[in-house]
This record gives C-alpha cells, sequence and structure tokens, in this order.
C-alpha cells in the first residue's frame, strides 16, 4: 500500500493501532505461512487491533471524530458529519476502515453496526470489502439504509465469508447530504459476528449464451444477493469474486475465483454459480470454438550447434529423452508439425514433465536454456509458465541429498515475457535458476496457467558470460546474542514478520525466491533494480546500535557498481505520511567499507547512525535495496546492539593449529588436508548442525545439543601412531555450576566393524573445575592425551566421535589426531 | 423398537417395554422441575430412501382445508411423505397442480394406533421457511369423531409461520378456548432459527398441568385454573405432524417461498414419568 515513490489518494489517517500478533509464536521456520488475526472488532470502543481509518479520496477528510458525548455502548462512539452541499474539502462522508496486515474473516457471516443520525436521513452506501486500493477483491454492500434519530442496528451479510482469508477492507460507508443540507451520524459497535439468524442467501446471475473463441473470457455479472434474516429480507450487492463457478465441462470452459470465465477448448458447457451451498439462478452458456493453433513454424534459433546441446530441435542433432510427458504429470503430449517443422503440443496441463534421467546431460559448462512457447490461453499477469529444471546432482542418482531443482515462473511482465498467439522465445540464463548442480540434468517440468501450449526448440547453449556462480558456503554466523537483535531474516533469530520481501511496486522488476544454502535460509534476488522490503507492521529498533545484512553477487562489482540499501521509518504515527516519517540510503560501492565483491559473502554491517536521515528510529516499517547488482543474495538481515551478558557467537576463529601436516590427523580444519568423514551429524543424533564461518575460516556449528555423533565408518581411523586427540570449541553457554561437556571416541576393534565384541570407547567429561577448563564466550582448546581414554585400548579403526552434555551451543572447529 | 396397532392406554406401568432412562439435561433456570421419564414408544424414522413411514403407526389424512383454508392435498404418497433413508422423515410440501390444489404436501396421525394419556412427547425436527409455511406437531383428543372439535382438546406442541423462522408457538385449544383463542406463548431463538438446524420440541402432559418445551427450556405451563373453559386433558390423544402451505394461520405464501420444501422429522419419543 505505501511505496517509496506513490502515494494514495489523499489519505487521512486518524487512528492507527499497531498490529499486534496475537498468540502466534513464530519459530524459526519462517517458511510457515503466516496466520492471519481473526480478531472481530472494527471500532467498539476504539478501533480495533491493526485498524485504520481512510477517508476516501474525495470525501471531507475529517468527517470522522471519536466521540465521548454520544455512543451507543462503553465510552467511546463515532460521530460523523455529513458536509452541507458546497463545501469545499469534501463532497460527503465516506472512508474505509482497513486492518494493515488482513484478517481471517471465515468464522463470521456478517458486519454489524449501530447507527443513529441528527435527522432522519440514508447511509447511502455500508459494505466491505473495500481496502481502498484497486485491488478490492470482495466488496459486498448495501445501498440507502434508512437512518433516524434513536439508535438501530444494521446488518451487512457476508455473501460467502470462506474467501475472506485475508481480508483489508473491514467496512467502508458513504454518506451524502439531505436536499443540500449537512448532518451528523454516529456509528458505534463495528464488529464482525456469527448470525444464527441469517440464512438461505438466493441470487441470480443473467442467464446467457455467448460465443467464445478458445482463450476467450467473460465476465459473470455482480449477483444481488438476498438474505433471510428471520423473516426480513437483506440485500447486499456483491462482488462476483464471492462465487464459485462450476463447469459442466472444464475442456470447454472454466471459471476462476474472481467471477471470469474463460473459454479453452471446442464444445459446448453451462457454467453455474454457486455462492456457498446456495446455486444461483441463471446459467451462462459457453459455445467455444477451438483456436487455432500457431500459423507459421516457430523462429528457427540461431545459436551455433557447437555452442548447443539440444533435446528437441529441426535445426540441432538432439539427444535422447525417455519421455516427453511422464506418466505422473497431468499433461499430455501431441506431436504435430507446422509447414514441416516438427513441434510438441502440451495439452491438460497441470505439469508435465520432460524426462531424460537414463540420459542426463551435462550442462555444466551452459549458461542458457532456450524453449519457443505458443499458447492461445490468456498471459495477463499474474498467468504464469513455468520452467523448471531438476539435476541429480554429482551422484547422477535421483532422491539423494544431492538433488537440486529449482523452478523458474514467467508472466507478461517478466523477461523473456510470455504471450498470447505467438511465438514468444523464452531464452533464460541458467543463473535465473541458480542450480548448485547443473551436470546431471534429469527432467524439465512445465506447468502454470497455460492448459496448452506448443513447444519448439528446446535445448541449453553455451552464450556470453561464464558459468553460473552461486554461493556454496552460507553468510557467517551472526554473532550478536539473540537478547540484543532484532531481526528480519536470520536462522539464528526469532524474526519479526515481513509482508512481502519484494513489494509489487510500479517499475521494481525484482523477482525474490527462497532459497537454503548450507542450511540457512536466504533471499535470492534476481533482475533486481529495487526491491521493497515491507514489515508486517512497524518495529522498534530505537534501542539497537547496528545494522547487518549479509549479501552475496555474481555480478561485477567493480566501480562504480553500487548496492544501496534504504531504511524507512513511518514516525510517531506509525504510517506513511503524516509528516513524520524518515529514512535514509547508505550505497556500497567496491571503494567503501565493507566493499563489494563478487562471488563472496560480504557483511554489511554499519552503525544505525551511519543512516543519518533516519531521525526516527520507534516505527521502521520498510527497507529498500537497489543498485546496479541484478542478482543478489540476501541473509541474516537484523538489527542488533552491543553488550548483553551473553554472547552470540565467537568473533574470531579458533587458533590456527601449528603442527606440520605430517604429525596430524585431521578431520577438520581449514590448515590441514582433511579426511573423509561419512556424516557430522549422524542420523541417530539429536543436534542440529550449520556448516558455516568465521572470518572466512570454516566451523561446525551444533545447536540443540544433546548429543551429536560424527562418523568415519566407510574410511575408519587408524590412530594407533597418534597420541593426541584435539578439538577447539566455543559456548555461548554458562560454564559453571557443574555445566559438561563430553567427548566419546569409538573405536571397532580389529574387525574394523561395529559388534563382534571388539568395539572399545571412552568418554571423557569436562567442566569448568577441569583441564582444560569449560570457559563461556572464548575459544577452548582439548587436547588430550589419547592415553587419557583408558578404555580405548585399540585405535586402528576409529569410527565414531560423540560429543554431548550440558551446552546447547557449540561452534567447532580444528578436530585432529596428532604426536 | 417401534409397536404398531399398540394403543397405550390411560396407566403407563402396565406396559413392560424396555426402560431407558432419560434425564432432563439442566441448560436453563427457566427449565422445568427434573423428572424422571422412560421411554415407552419412539418412531426413529430409520428406514429406507422413498419408503413411507410405518403405515402399522401412521395414517394418512388425505385431503385438504383441514378447515383452515390450507391450500395443500395432503397426500399419501412418498413424494409428500417418505422416510429419507439417513434416519429422518421428510414432509415435503410441492407446488404442482394436484385434484384442483396448487400445491401437495402430507398428514400423518397416530390416531387408533399410538394413543396415550400424559407422559412426555418429544419431537427433533428442522422446519422449512418461508412465508406461507405452516409445520406443526400436535395432538389431538382421541374421541374427536364423537366429541368433535374443540370438545376433543388440541395440544399444539409446535406451530411455525415459515414468515417468522425463529419463532414457534405452543398452544391448547379446548371448549371454549379454541381457534384464536386458544391458550398459546410464542417462543423466539437467540441469535438462531429453526429452519437451519434441528431442535427439540416437546410437552409435559400430567393430570393438571401441560408444560411446552423448547430444546429443554419451558416457557409455557398450562393449568385447569388458566383456562376459561373445561379442562379435557384426562384421556387419550394421539400424534400429527403435518406441513400445512397457507391458510389462516399463515396467510398467502409468498413469491420467494421456495419450493419444494420438508419439514424433517428426526424422531418422535413418548416417555412416561417414573414415580
Amino acid at each position: 500500500m505505501f511505496s517509496k515513490s506513490y502515494s494514495l489518494l489523499a489519505v487521512l489517517i486518524i487512528s492507527a493501532a499497531v498490529l499486534t500478533w496475537n498468540g502466534c509464536q513464530r519459530d524459526a521456520d519462517i517458511l510457515e505461512p503466516a496466520a492471519y488475526p481473526t480478531d472481530a472488532e472494527v471500532f467498539t470502543d476504539g478501533f480495533g487491533p491493526g485498524v485504520e481509518y481512510q477517508a476516501f479520496g474525495d470525501a471531507k477528510l475529517d468527517a470522522l471524530q471519536i466521540d465521548s458525548e454520544v455512543k451507543y455502548a462503553g465510552n467511546y462512539g463515532l460521530k460523523i458529519s455529513v458536509p452541507s452541499e458546497g463545501y469545499a474539502f469534501g463532497t460527503y462522508a465516506g472512508g474505509t476502515f482497513v486492518s494493515g496486515s488482513g484478517r481471517d474473516l471465515r468464522g463470521y457471516n456478517a458486519v454489524t453496526f449501530w447507527a443513529k443520525a441528527s435527522i432522519p436521513a440514508q447511509i447511502n452506501v455500508a459494505g466491505i470489502g473495500n481496502d481502498n486500493t484497486a485491488n478490492a477483491k470482495f466488496t459486498a454492500q448495501r445501498t440507502n439504509l434508512p437512518i433516524n434519530t434513536t439508535w438501530q442496528k444494521y446488518i451487512i451479510p457476508i455473501p460467502a465469508s470462506g474467501k475472506l482469508t485475508k481480508e483489508k477492507g473491514l467496512f467502508f460507508f458513504a454518506i451524502a447530504n439531505v436536499s443540500g443540507t449537512g448532518f451528523e451520524v454516529w456509528m458505534d459497535e463495528i464488529k464482525y459476528e456469527n448470525l444464527g439468524t441469517l440464512a438461505h442467501p438466493r441470487l441470480s446471475i443473467l442467464s446467457r449464451s455467448v460465443d467464445l473463441i478458445a482463450g476467450d473470457t467473460v465476465k459473470v455479472n455482480d449477483p444481488v444477493v438476498t438474505f433471510d434474516n428471520i423473516g426480513t429480507a437483506v440485500t447486499v450487492q456483491a462482488s462476483a469474486s464471492y462465487l464459485t463457478l462450476i463447469s459442466s465441462d472444464s475442456n470447454v470452459a472454466i471459471g476462476d475465483n474472481f467471477g471470469t470465465v474463460r473459454a479453452v477448448g471446442a464444445g459446448t458447457a453451462v457454467i453455474t454459480a454457486k455462492l456457498g451451498s446456495a446455486t444461483a439462478t441463471g446459467t451462462i452458456t459457453v459455445k467455444s470454438t477451438a483456436a487455432a493453433g500457431p500459423a507459421t513454424a516457430a523462429p528457427t534459433p540461431t545459436i551455433a550447434a557447437d555452442k548447443v546441446l539440444s533435446i528437441f530441435s529441426d535445426s540441432y542433432t538432439n539427444l535422447p529423452v525417455d519421455t516427453w510427458a511422464a506418466t505422473w504429470g497431468t499433461g499430455r503430449v501431441t506431436d504435430t508439425s507446422i509447414t514441416g517443422n516438427n513441434v510438441k503440443i502440451y495439452s491438460n496441463l497441470g505439469f508435465a514433465a520432460i524426462d531424460f534421467s537414463n540420459h542426463q546431460i551435462d550442462a555444466s559448462t551452459m549458461t542458457h536454456i532456450y524453449m519457443n512457447m505458443w499458447t492461445i490461453y490468456p498471459t495477463t499477469s499474474p498467468a504464469a509458465f513455468k520452467i523448471k529444471l531438476v539435476d541429480f546432482g554429482p551422484d547422477g542418482i535421483q532422491g539423494t541429498m544431492d538433488d537440486i531443482e529449482q523452478e523458474v515462473s514467467l508472466t507478461a511482465t517478466t523477461t523473456p515475457a510470455i504471450a498470447t498467439g505467438s511465438w514468444v522465445t523464452l531464452d533464460i540464463s541458467l543463473s535465473e535458476f541458480a542450480l548448485t548442480s547443473q551436470g546431471n540434468l534429469a527432467q524439465i517440468i512445465i506447468s502454470g496457467d497455460l492448459k496448452t501450449v506448443w513447444l519448439d526448440n528446446i535445448f541449453f547453449y553455451k552464450g556470453t558470460g561464464g558459468p553460473v556462480t552461486v554461493p556454496t558456503t552460507p553468510p557467517p554466523a551472526p554473532t550478536a546474542s539473540a537478547a540484543n537483535v532484532v531481526s528480519l531474516l536470520s536462522n539464528y533469530y526469532t524474526n519479526v514478520p515481513v509482508e512481502t520481501w519484494a513489494a509489487s511496486w510500479l517499475y521494481s522488476t525484482a523477482v525474490v525466491r527462497d532459497r537454503v544454502v548450507g542450511g540457512e535460509l536466504l533471499k535470492l534476488y534476481t533482475d533486481l533494480n529495487f526491491a521493497g522490503i515491507l514489515l508486517a507492521s512497524p518495529i522498534d529498533v530505537s534501542t539497537m546500535t547496528r545494522f547487518h545484512m549479509d549479501i552475496w553477487t555474481p555480478n561485477p562489482t567493480a566501480l562504480p557498481k553500487s548496492f544501496k540499501i534504504l531504511l524507512i521509518d513511518f514516525g510517531a504515527n506509525g504510517v506513511s505520511g503524516g509528516g513524520d516519517d524518515s529514512q535514509h540510503e547508505l550505497s556500497f560501492t567496491a571503494a567503501t567499507t565493507p566493499g563489494l565483491v563478487t562471488g563472496s559473502w560480504v557483511s554489511i554491517d554499519v552503525p544505525l547512525s551511519n543512516f543519518t536521515g533516519l531521525t526516527g528510529k520507534s516505527n521502521l516499517a520498510q527497507m529498500v535495496i537497489s543498485g546496479d547488482l541484478k542478482t543478489v543474495w540476501v541473509g541474516n538481515v537484523y538489527f542488533y546492539k552491543g553488550g548483553g551478558t551473553t554472547p552470540g557467537g565467537p568473533t574470531t576463529p579458533a587458533p590456527t593449529p601449528t603442527l606440520p601436516a605430517s604429525n596430524v590427523i585431521s578431520l577438520f580444519s581449514d590448515a590441514y588436508t582433511n579426511v573423509p568423514v561419512d556424516t557430522w551429524s549422524a542420523s541417530w543424533d539429536q543436534a542440529d548442525l550449520t556448516d558455516t564461518t568465521i572470518a572466512g575460516n570454516n566451523v561446525k556449528l551444533y545447536r540443540n545439543l544433546v548429543y551429536a555423533g560424527v562418523e568415519c565408518l566407510t574410511n575408519t581411523i587408524n590412530a594407533t601412531s597418534m597420541t593426541h586427540f584435539h578439538m577447539d570449541i566455543w559456548t555461548p553457554n554458562a560454564t559453571s555450576g557443574g555445566v559438561v561437556f563430553k567427548i566419546k571416541l569409538v573405536d571397532f576393534g580389529a574387525n574394523g566393524s561395529f559388534g563382534g565384541g571388539d568395539d572399545v570407547e571412552h568418554e571423557l567429561t569436562f567442566s569448568a573445575t577441569t583441564s582444560p577448563a569449560l570457559t563461556t564466550g572464548s575459544w577452548v582448546s582439548f587436547d588430550i592425551p589419547l592415553s587419557s581414554f583408558t578404555s580405548l585400548t585399540t585405535k586402528a579403526h576409529m569410527a565414531q566421535f560423540i560429543i554431548s552434555g550440558g551446552l546447547n551451543t557449540v561452534w567447532v572447529d580444528n578436530i585432529y589426531f596428532h604426536n | 423398537m417401534k409397536s404398531g396397532k399398540l394403543i397405550l392406554v390411560l396407566v403407563f406401568n402396565v406396559l413392560i417395554l424396555p426402560a431407558i432412562l432419560v434425564l432432563n439435561g439442566c441448560e436453563s433456570p427457566a427449565e422445568s422441575e427434573e423428572r424422571s421419564w422412560k421411554l415407552v414408544w419412539q418412531d426413529e424414522f430409520n428406514g429406507a430412501a422413498g419408503s413411507l413411514p410405518d403405515t402399522l403407526t401412521w395414517n394418512f389424512d388425505v385431503g385438504t382445508g383441514w378447515g383452515n383454508a390450507q391450500l395443500e392435498y395432503d397426500t399419501k404418497r412418498p413424494e409428500n411423505v417418505s422416510l429419507n433413508g439417513e434416519g429422518f422423515l421428510e414432509i415435503t410440501a410441492r407446488k404442482e397442480p394436484y385434484l384442483g390444489s396448487n400445491y401437495t404436501s402430507g398428514r400423518i396421525t397416530t390416531k387408533n394406533n399410538v394413543e396415550f394419556t400424559y407422559g412426555k412427547i418429544e419431537a427433533r425436527m428442522k422446519l422449512p421457511w418461508g412465508q406461507g409455511m405452516w409445520p406443526a406437531f400436535w395432538l389431538l383428543g382421541a374421541d374427536v369423531d364423537t366429541k368433535g372439535w374443540p370438545a376433543c382438546g388440541e395440544i399444539d406442541i409446535m406451530e411455525n409461520r415459515g414468515q417468522m423462522p425463529a419463532r414457534v408457538h405452543g398452544t391448547v385449544h379446548g371448549p371454549g378456548y379454541s381457534g384464536s383463542a386458544g391458550k398459546s406463548k410464542q417462543f423466539d431463538l437467540v441469535n438462531d432459527r429453526f429452519d437451519t438446524g434441528f431442535h427439540t420440541f416437546a410437552v409435559e402432559w400430567s393430570e393438571r398441568e401441560i408444560k411446552f418445551l423448547v430444546n429443554g427450556i419451558l416457557y409455557h405451563t398450562v393449568k385447569p385454573e388458566d383456562l376459561p373453559g373445561e379442562w379435557v386433558f384426562n384421556k387419550n390423544f394421539f400424534i400429527i405432524l403435518n406441513l400445512a402451505v397457507g391458510g389462516n394461520y399463515v396467510g398467502p405464501v409468498g413469491t420467494n417461498t421456495v419450493f419444494p420444501q420438508s419439514l424433517v422429522v428426526d424422531y418422535v419419543r413418548v416417555y412416561r414419568e417414573e414415580k
């Protein structure tokens, strides 16, 4: 609703209660869908949670006041001053009560209110579903409601409340003068209710028969819906979006969720409209003629054959494909030709998988995927055509941990764009997919809203630009204590709700996707020119001192390329505008501190005071990232302050080992070549492992540690020539009061495998009073004679190493045997 | 348990029937005092979809008018009276020309089959709605053929006007208090209505008192001293279920009234009081 460069029509905000997330405890899994509040109150004895009033643009802006004198119940009501004819600042009183977050109103069937007026008059319009944007989908309104000088209760039924899962427009009204004379209206107790007295909606749609060509649409008229309220008819004018459209033949015509019927194939279909369980009288009969396919063949590709790996094109030699439409997809494929040029027609999408698992394609040197697509289906945004690439990973086996699949969604507004009725060339950089492996491509899966597409010239090619680069490690682990952090995006903290990571602002081309690297959740921005990050509700960062954001880009960063971060605070009124907003933008280049780097994580960690124009910090509401970097991975976005009693994590790496490599068998250390380890967190253990870095040094971070098992079962370690076991640990947890940390070594004995009666193990326990002693907030080096593991009588087949104890969080580095 | 051709006689406790103890709930301060009720007769309307209710229990009053200017012709067709196969009886009003009437519906009674004196008589029902719908669950004196009406007495456990879907009436009629002079009271649901869900309707009838209840809530009590005429309720009565269309009580059928529509009956049960 608010944007950097665009503000609404005149909007007067007279109240804005900060949204509270009632009882909605957010855990670390920020992918969990947000629960929308179910509050009933719009205005009872004050504005309901998260409700603000916005006067309509041409209405008297200050018509609405909170009134303590005249009210129906409680201490306060609303007084509405309807202007007389000729009033210069608004021709009527009207506006809407908006929930910033949207509400889940499925538990209600009406909004009700009490009202009276200073003279007999009428409420010209009262309704729901108007959020004061052009996007309002679910409006329903009653008109010309008589109002007189005594309090009366008014009911506005929700035509079908099952549709209102996140409605922002809670209640709106418009009242005009009577014969030119202004007057007062009082309203009170505006709230959602589930009325047992409302039943039996009846409605009709205009019956008609329409001739369409497949792909064409026809709009269902907005229905008038009449409910019975214990014997009294209550009529609302409802948006057609409330209707559920049912087709007698979905291969001929289909209805969408917003009152539009679309012909999709040849034949006749009858569309019936339902509102909840009530069926409208009237039907729409669609007589549809199949659309012709493309009249001409797709354009001939011009990429040189030696740069191409093709699976379907008359212009190239094609690689083998197992199936063009795997049976587990919904799509059907038909082979045809246009003026001698072979084409594939996919129908009944759904989705269809082109599977070449048995002939995997090594596209590791390729930079683009290319295909031509033609459809008769409407491609008006948000209709999408999606292409997913599936790579089975270096092992080439489906279903293993190294599989990767990523999808790109194309619409009429993306680059490349999809279009209706003409061949489009979908020439897409593989960096859009950001696959971490593309040497074992096995499937291309097409899906989306286009039920039938014609495809030609499907191939990968090596174009300009190097192979795709993506971050292979997560950003460094944050070090600030959770108590000192307000986080937007980090697995290490509880994150505040973010409404969107890329606001749908005019001119913003940014596309944001969730990506996980090394267990960390990241946001991948592509086509970034600028992107608005909107918080679900303003946050107070006034006590914070620094701002942190980790970024990674594959793009060139040499001067004058820049990356900019704009912070916006809405000021004391908590909403955009009102004269108290403040903002400041910082720009980073290769020459700033920190400096932009290509292909490495850059930690932007700057004093909040650097945002000099950001004079308010109590209602921080938006962030805008922009600049020259088209592709940016973002992680660990948070505000923090120094100090606190509990450190977050180490800021410096563990001491670098100094022993010569010839004296060492290392499991994990940047200082040595490491022996193979099967797992750093066995399936049977109880710990969450993250691979992370500290100042570029790799470390293992164990969180929620009860016990963690490290296994070298495939290649057991012969430590017979070794005398010591070494490990560095760092914990933020308290280490006094009997807290222990345990290290167990297990040898599988002469038979080299588990069991057989020859396994031996020994566990050592450390505390604040042992040597070495556990300490909080600094690296502790364990360098333990293997002779201390007294029960460990054999050492030729060291196979497991288990850490456990009372430390919940432990960073671990430099794990090796030495002599 | 269903007993055809069973005439329940005046003194219940000579009958040997499986006893099911049913205690009143305690939902409302207006509820009648706690009593023990023993189930002595019931029809749960279990049976195949489209079949008539048990004709050993139920008689079909076929015809029209019934002295109330009702518009429907009541038939003995499954289209008007049948079980729905899910444990419910449906008395269905239809808009169709039939033997000179413009509507059909149904009216069934237990006359000569199930007649009784005193007890708790209860039905669980969902009502139709709309101007002109007139569902009723009522008792009529078994001597109606000899004494005539209103001398035989009538106990209207539930009458509803479809145009007022949250309101029902409980009424007794007798000599000197019949028709619009019947001893009547209304019950209004709060934030609910009778045509969107099932509700129970009952009378607790004893020698000197008839209590009317909806959903276990007592709203109307009639005693001999309340009546301007003779108390004629110390003898056998039988049960009537019907759905009238139009007539004196409800007026004409509304233009928006939906047809077909049904009075849906989950059960009818008769209890005697345990002393």
